[in-house]
């Protein structure tokens, strides 16, 4: 599932993927397509076996429209027939971060060396390629990500992780308690201690 | 040669005298009281400077929040969130400074010029440590090896101290109760009385526990040649006090509660008697001499109509009642100083079974002989033959030391101790005290003392007493002594290069001071009262029987 192109970016591990309306596929992605916390693949060059994993990680909604009381000459239905691409103007926009690579079927939780391009296609990872990108070379649960997210002194960073995990924790039966030792150290961060 | 690096300086320490080094210790080779060095570089070349590790502290932490969990081990969370790498642990080490060795001085010199940041830390070899921790050599000539270096394998660095050092400037071993003081005492008495010490020991045996040193007779590992060391036991009923070798204070001291009109007739009497000829046979006086002589003052001033009978009384009822029955103080025997001093012969005084006070005015009273002795044969006032002569240095050991110089009261025995302790050395006559309450042992008293054994201390006014009263251990080693265990010893002082903390040796001899295993006592009891019962029964039974057939006939 295609959900866009990146657009912008903030850092070399923040990007703004712009949602594709309704004129640029064939399959419009729904809300739950580009929701929080859902792991998203990009691949910056075209045939390289590196893709980049990110996840997003927050979300924009544009509209020109905004603030304009002016008059107005068409109505939203005469627009859709004589100028669509006005309409088109509204979108989405997701933050998406990158959290690592993979590569040759192998996760790597870390910095990748080459960015997402203007124009890059963000695809939708699915619920066992999210997996697999969890799953370090003995097969163990892994989030090396987390470290360099929690540093990042963002308020959403650790209620991201919570929903990552929350995901994560019925395909890591063996990992439980490392999870939830994650999990509750999270929750107390996210929920007890901005409460305090 | 090349040397086994440990770790990297970072830089100086808290104190001049320290600096910080950073090291993986994957092998927990860098234990407290382990000596690396480092090397300087200057005009005379290299040298390598020694220090000791004195804290150890870990750099990295795991988070708190990694150990919510005792199920979960903080490496499985490092693991789940990417740290995989398992030399995950680095130490910064603090070590303070000793300094490099000058064979010609015979002691460490410091350079105070400490290591560079980023220069290499070595582990000090234990060749190295042999030939600089200890004064002498294993079974030479004034060398006594009472152990291994406790942060090395035992064997491989030898403690030895120099005899003739603690000896002459006297012993402290200070434990508490449990801690291996009297184990380690047996075994430097072991050393003194080896073949290439032959020393001259005494033993002041409150507890009657060094008994088993006898065995050091019969033992090949201390003979030599024509050298066999003689080990004399005197039981408590063997140890007697001449009457006349006692003091006007010793006599104030025996006698409880004198008043003070007490006290004038008795200094009176005591003043007649050594001044005239007494009824022993060399012409001493005796008891009765003092009896008479008290009875003789009550006399004269009942002639001046003065009445003193009751005070006279009661002096004399005092003085019968300590000294007449008391086995340890006679008329005419006493322990022969040339008896119980003699090279190659350990001496043990018994002196259980016999009264605090009259233990007190027993070691002051040998104590003063022995100094008058040593004193009068130095300025060849005694001739060979005579028994005041004495042509050898000696020591003496005295157990439960606080007993003959307690901190908080005035015995008879302080002053005399004091005496020995502060002028012994010029006359060849050292003192080994052992105390498992320093803080209740006179602090002039022990430090006197140049060479100490410290065992594992908890009491903190004991701690603060060894802090006060013992210059030679820095704080770093006396901050060990509560973790100390049984056997270990901070050697400190003037018999060894450097204080060091060292594991006891095994003792050659059994050692005789063992605690009693209670519940074994107390089962054996009731083993033997069922014993009692069972032929108690048999003879019931067949008593009964016996009356019967009687009652029958």
């Amino acid at each position: 599932m295609l959900i866009g192109t990146i657009v912008k970016s903030n850092s070399h591990i923040s990007y703004l993927c712009r949602v594709y309306g309704k004129l640029e596929t064939g399959e419009v992605p729904e809300p739950h397509h580009f929701a929080f916390g859902n792991f998203v693949t990009l691949a910056p060059v075209l045939g390289s076996p590196v893709r980049l994993v990110g996840v997003v990680h927050d979300t924009l909604l544009l509209n020109p429209d905004y603030g304009n009381f002016g008059p107005r000459l068409s109505s939203d239905a005469e627009l859709a027939v004589f100028s669509p691409d006005y309409l088109n103007e509204k979108g989405v926009l997701v933050d998406v971060l990158i959290l690592g690579w993979t590569e040759s079927g192998r996760a790597h939780h870390a910095v990748p060396a080459v960015s997402a391009q203007i124009g890059t296609v963000v695809e939708l990872m699915s619920d066992e390629d999210a997996e697999d990108f969890h799953r370090d070379a003995r097969g163990n649960f892994l989030m090396g990500y987390l470290p360099p997210l929690m540093s990042r002194n963002d308020p959403m960073v650790a209620n991201l992780l919570l929903v990552v995990l929350d995901r994560m924790a019925p395909a890591f039966p063996e990992g439980r308690r490392v999870i939830s030792v994650l999990r509750n150290n999270l929750a107390w961060k996210a929920r007890v201690v901005p409460a305090g | 040669m090349s040397y086994v690096t440990i770790g990297t300086a970072k830089g100086p320490g808290e104190h001049p005298h320290q600096f910080l080094f950073i090291t993986p210790d994957e092998d927990g080779s860098c234990k407290i009281g382990e000596f690396v060095f480092y090397v300087l570089h200057g005009v005379e070349g290299q040298r390598p400077v020694l220090g000791r590790i004195v804290q150890r502290a870990p750099v990295r932490l795991f988070p708190d929040s990694f150990m919510a969990s005792p199920d979960v081990s903080p490496a499985e969370i490092a693991a789940a969130v990417g740290y995989v790498d398992e030399e995950d642990e680095l130490f910064e080490v603090t070590a303070s400074v000793m300094g490099h060795f000058d064979p010609g001085l015979s002691a460490f010199v410091n350079p105070r010029i400490l290591p560079r940041s980023g220069s290499p830390i070595y582990l000090a070899p234990s060749q190295m440590l042999s030939e600089v921790l200890s004064r002498r050599k294993v079974g030479e000539r004034g060398s006594a090896h009472v152990g291994w270096l406790l942060s090395r394998e035992p064997g491989e660095v030898a403690v030895a101290l120099d005899v003739n050092e603690f000896t002459s400037t006297h012993l402290s071993i200070i434990a508490g109760t449990g801690s291996g003081k009297s184990y380690l005492a047996g075994v430097t008495i072991e050393e003194l009385m080896k073949p290439h010490n032959k020393g001259c020991v005494l033993i002041a045996d409150p507890h009657g526990e060094y008994s088993t040193l006898a065995e050091m007779q019969n033992d090949d590992r201390f003979c030599e040649g024509d050298y066999r060391p003689k080990v004399r036991i005197f039981k408590p009923q063997q140890v007697k006090v001449r009457i006349s070798n006692l003091t006007l204070d010793d006599l104030r001291y025996l006698l409880p509660s004198l008043g003070e009109r007490m006290e004038w007739i008795l200094t009176e009497a005591f003043n007649r008697v050594q001044r005239d000829e007494g009824s022993a046979v060399d012409g001493k006086w005796t008891l009765n001499d003092l009896i008479n002589a008290v009875r003789d003052i009550d006399r004269e001033y009942a002639e001046r109509n003065v009445d003193y009978s009751s005070s006279v009384q009661g002096l004399l009822w005092r003085i019968e009642r300590q000294l007449k029955n008391s086995p340890n103080f006679d008329d005419n025997k006493h322990l022969d100083l040339t008896e119980l001093f003699q090279p190659g012969q350990c001496t043990v005084l018994q002196l259980n079974e016999i009264d605090q006070r009259d233990q007190q005015v027993i070691v002051a009273t040998l104590l003063r002989r022995l100094l008058k002795a040593r004193m009068d044969t130095d300025k060849g006032n005694s001739r060979e033959g005579e028994e005041r002569y004495i042509p050898y240095p000696v020591f003496c050991l005295l157990e439960e030391a606080h007993h003959f110089a307690p901190a908080s009261a005035d015995v008879v025995s302080t002053n005399i101790l004091k005496q020995v302790l502060s002028e012994g050395r010029k006359f060849g006559v050292g003192i080994g005290l052992i105390s498992q309450r320093p803080g209740k042992l006179d602090q002039d008293v022990l430090s006197q003392c140049m060479t100490h054994f410290i065992m594992r201390i908890v009491n903190p006014v004991d701690q603060g007493s060894i802090a006060s009263a013992v210059e030679s251990v820095g704080r770093d080693l006396l901050d060990e002594l509560p973790a100390l265990s049984k056997g270990q010893v901070v050697i400190a002082g003037s018999s060894l290069n450097t204080p060091v903390i060292c594991q006891t040796r095994t003792r050659l001899t059994r050692h005789g001071g063992t605690s009693l295993a209670a519940a074994e006592e107390w089962d054996k009891y009731f083993e033997q009262r069922d014993g009692r019962k069972r032929d108690m029964g048999v003879i019931e039974r067949q008593t009964s029987k016996h009356q019967l057939f009687r009652a029958e006939d």
